[in-house]
């Protein structure tokens, strides 16, 4: 005995039905022509009515089937955010922008290793007795932390898809601007409960390194305008741990590149040093560093 | 962030390349290079360091000509401003490229969506996942990266150039790394995409290049020697084939001879009288151009 074949599903007459939507209408909602009310009601009925439905699938276009698919494969295919990207975007920040500073190079084990050990020396040679004195190492080090993240942000030789990124549209000072801010800030947050963990003894100075940070940070930058990455971070890192044995010599006081005129001075240098970006900016354009 | 089309709506790149040079230090890279394309997959065939990627490189706006132009759809690839546009139609394989072992590879291809301004998330993932889907990668999409293997790698990295569909494709030795059934496939999809696109590849291997492209340009010593199609190029070799029973190598005009399987010695160069000459193969052909010994025959 043959199977009995199952009823076929109930076509859209060419005549109205009062019960479904006429061919006119499933036509016009297949190729996206209709209302959004419309539309509504009509996919209302398409979830329980499996002819309606055959009539929508043969009167829409393969390839906006065919897209729709990749879309919802599309959908399907995007991995489940981590917890960090998550706040990030619940903070304010778009999804572009968060994914362009995740991918940021320097997020790395080397340089999280970099700031504990700069930390850790600089938490090490405190000396309750002795607070001014015993602060130096931590406020000369913590500047370096964001150098260091900076000059492993961006460029040839730091980034493996360096090539790429300068190949695509995108401005490399946009590039280059997110992640440092990143790393700027991973930094100032770090090293802020670092200073925290100094205790009250340290309060009046323990903040001290916050101004010298941002401005070395802005000094690598242009730098990098000029020199490979590594070498530009350490020139300055370099050039600024040099600054503080000098002057400390000189002028007989450990501390004399964190007071008050020597904070306004090193402003300055970074508003000369931005001003230095925003002119070469191009730079961040080129696949290869140099004049 | 400015969005376009996932389309390439022009059609395929018009690349123009005119007497370009480029030197490193002492060494020369490129020797008054021209090259012209415009639809099609086009192979830069040559010997290790014969400047397939500083030409590359220049084409990409990653690396600069010292004399020379470069042009893709009319936009100059060396101006500051024009460049951007040039950007605008690119998808790029370099030779050398990495990615950050904890992506996924999804994230990877999305990143460079990003790079490429291909328009908000939603637009950007069906972009993604076409490229993926080209590279046969879909089902790792939420591999990472550090879990990949060398073939899988060179997938990501031609995934992440086809994100967009670039009218102007740039692939440095694409076939790097890929299994015979991967560089099939590589081969069927960079056939569909020169019907739209001007893809331009390297490779030191002749099969390599007459299995991709319809057209050759064989560049030596940072020169083009050579342009056309792969059966031109075999056609140079003609008559300067033959089988011997001993290598030869000591006879005058004998380029090089090689032991075949059946213990004869095949020979390229010039045919000393009385010998047998066999049909000549691309790679005849190309030894030939290398050697130095071939047709008096610059580029077309």
């Amino acid at each position: 005995m043959s199977p009995v074949p199952p009823p076929a599903p109930p076509s859209p007459s060419a005549v109205p039905d009062p019960g479904h939507p006429s061919d006119a209408v499933l036509s016009d909602y297949a190729t996206q022509r209709v209302g959004s009310a419309v539309a509504v009601a009509v996919e209302l009925h398409l979830e329980r009515c499996p002819g309606c439905r055959h009539a929508v699938n043969a009167a829409a276009a393969p390839e906006r089937i065919a897209h729709n698919w990749t879309a919802i494969e599309a959908e399907l295919a995007v991995p489940r955010r981590g917890i960090v990207e998550r706040s990030l975007v619940r903070l304010g920040l778009s999804v572009d922008t968060t994914r362009l500073l995740l991918a940021t190079p320097s997020l790395r084990r080397s340089w999280w290793l970099a700031i504990a050990a700069c930390l850790l020396f600089g938490l090490g040679a405190a000396d309750p007795d002795r607070p001014e004195a015993s602060i130096q190492l931590f406020l000369v080090l913590a500047p370096v932390i964001p150098v260091v993240g900076v000059a492993l942000a961006y460029g040839p030789g730091v980034d493996p898809a360096h090539e790429i990124t300068v190949a695509a549209p995108l401005s490399g000072l946009r590039v280059v601007l997110t992640r440092s801010v990143t790393v700027l800030a991973v930094s100032i947050v770090v090293t802020t409960i670092a200073a925290l963990a100094l205790g009250e003894a340290y309060a009046a100075r323990a903040a001290a390194w916050l101004v010298p940070a941002v401005v070395l940070a802005v000094v690598c930058l242009a730098v990098m305008t000029a020199l490979a990455p590594r070498v530009a971070g350490a020139v300055v890192a370099g050039s600024w741990v040099v600054a503080n044995l000098a002057a400390a010599g000189v002028a007989d006081d450990e501390l004399v590149l964190f007071g008050g005129a020597a904070q306004v001075v090193t402003a300055l240098l970074g508003v000369a040093a931005a001003a230095v970006v925003v002119a070469r900016r191009r730079r961040f354009d080129l696949a290869e560093v140099g004049p | 962030m400015r969005g376009r089309s996932l389309v390439a709506a022009s059609g395929p790149a018009a690349v123009a390349v005119r007497g370009v040079g480029r030197r490193f230090g002492a060494e020369v890279a490129l020797d008054d290079v021209s090259l012209s394309a415009h639809g099609g997959v086009v192979a830069l065939l040559g010997p290790n360091g014969a400047g397939k990627t500083t030409l590359l490189r220049c084409l990409a706006t990653v690396g600069r000509p010292d004399v020379g132009t470069v042009h893709v759809d009319g936009f100059d690839a060396t101006d500051t401003v024009q460049r951007i546009e040039v950007r605008r139609r690119l998808g790029y394989l370099p030779q050398q490229v990495g990615f950050a072992e904890r992506a996924t590879v999804f994230d990877v291809v999305d990143h460079v969506g990003i790079l490429k301004e291909l328009g908000p998330p939603r637009v950007r993932h069906v972009a993604v996942v076409r490229a993926l889907r080209d590279a046969g990668l879909v089902s790792l999409a939420g591999r990472r990266v550090g879990t990949l293997s060398g073939g899988m790698r060179q997938r990501l990295g031609i995934a992440q150039a086809l994100v967009g569909e670039p009218s102007l494709l740039l692939l440095d030795e694409p076939a790097n790394g890929l299994d015979p059934e991967e560089r099939l496939r590589l081969r069927d999809r960079l056939s569909e995409v020169g019907e739209r696109a001007t893809v331009v590849l390297s490779t030191h291997l002749t099969e390599e290049a007459a299995a991709f492209s319809q057209v050759l340009y064989v560049l030596v010593g940072g020169r083009i020697v050579h342009a056309g199609t792969p059966a031109d190029l075999t056609a140079t070799a003609r008559g300067r084939v033959w089988i011997d029973s001993a290598p030869r190598r000591d006879v005058p005009g004998v380029l090089r001879s090689w032991r075949l399987p059946s213990g004869a010695y095949r020979c390229i160069g010039d045919p000393p009288s009385g010998v047998v000459l066999d049909e000549p193969t691309l790679e005849d052909a190309y030894l030939l151009l290398v050697g130095g010994c071939g047709p008096a025959r610059g580029p077309q």
